[in-house]
């Protein structure tokens, strides 16, 4: 984790890459919304932010994981298997 | 002269490569509506899925699995093992793959000029998305290998 108290984060998104640093104490749902919100994807679709094939609990701080800057994440859109 | 629908993909497509360069996947153009993605799951395995996007969105994209080395496609060898979207039939089952309810596929029942509004697509409308989801998948601790 970053030591002050921000987080440099790129993420994959279905609209291509975003980059941005997030205060560590922000919710991944919050994170997941302003990643939504910045690169225009339809706000009522439902997102998830993933870390090498691991879903992220939405109620975590983004700090809790121990992700360095620059970390690769994945904006997943839902979509199930059938 | 390219129509709205060709740019429109073009910029789908390079959100597809610039998500590649941030991931590190190998990524090839090979004409103005196929290209092919490399991906690795999390025990090393290689896949390389080449997509066919004509007629998107009209119709969904189709995703193959081909053979790095002898260029065939959809060979069982060639694909995961079962689970969640990789369907017992060597396809990948999402409404958003045209191979999915072509013939041989699990779901010749779906109307693909519907693609967009089944239900089970959701969010999952851009070739970014789908080639995400895949990677997904794959780095997955559900991913149990290829098929034997």
């Amino acid at each position: 984790m970053s030591t002050d108290g921000k987080l440099t984060l790129k993420v994959a998104t279905p609209a291509g890459p975003y980059e941005d640093t997030f205060q560590v104490t922000s919710k991944v749902r919050e994170v997941v919304a302003i990643v939504v919100k910045a690169m225009g994807l339809k706000e009522g679709d439902t997102f998830e932010l993933a870390s090498d094939g691991v879903p992220l609990d939405d109620d975590r701080p983004i700090g809790s994981f121990g992700f360095k800057d620059g970390t690769v994440l994945d904006l997943i859109a839902s979509g199930s298997a059938v | 002269m390219a129509t709205v629908e060709d740019l429109a993909v073009e910029r789908e497509i390079e959100a597809v490569r610039q998500n590649a360069e941030l991931h590190g996947w190998p990524i090839e153009r090979v004409g103005p509506r196929l290209f092919r993605v490399t991906l690795t799951a999390h025990n090393s395995d290689s896949y390389q899925i080449e997509v066919e996007c004509q007629d998107f969105t009209v119709s969904p994209a189709a995703f193959h699995w081909r053979n790095q080395e002898s260029g065939q496609l959809d060979e069982p060898a060639d694909s995961p093992a079962p689970y969640g979207f990789f369907h017992g039939t060597g396809r990948i089952c999402a409404p958003w793959n045209r191979l999915a309810s072509t013939e041989g596929g699990p779901h010749l029942e779906w109307v693909q000029s519907n693609w967009m509004q089944q239900a089970e697509t959701k969010g999952t409308i851009k070739l970014a998305a789908m080639v995400t989801r895949l990677h997904h998948e794959l780095r997955s601790q559900q991913y149990r290998g290829r098929r034997q």
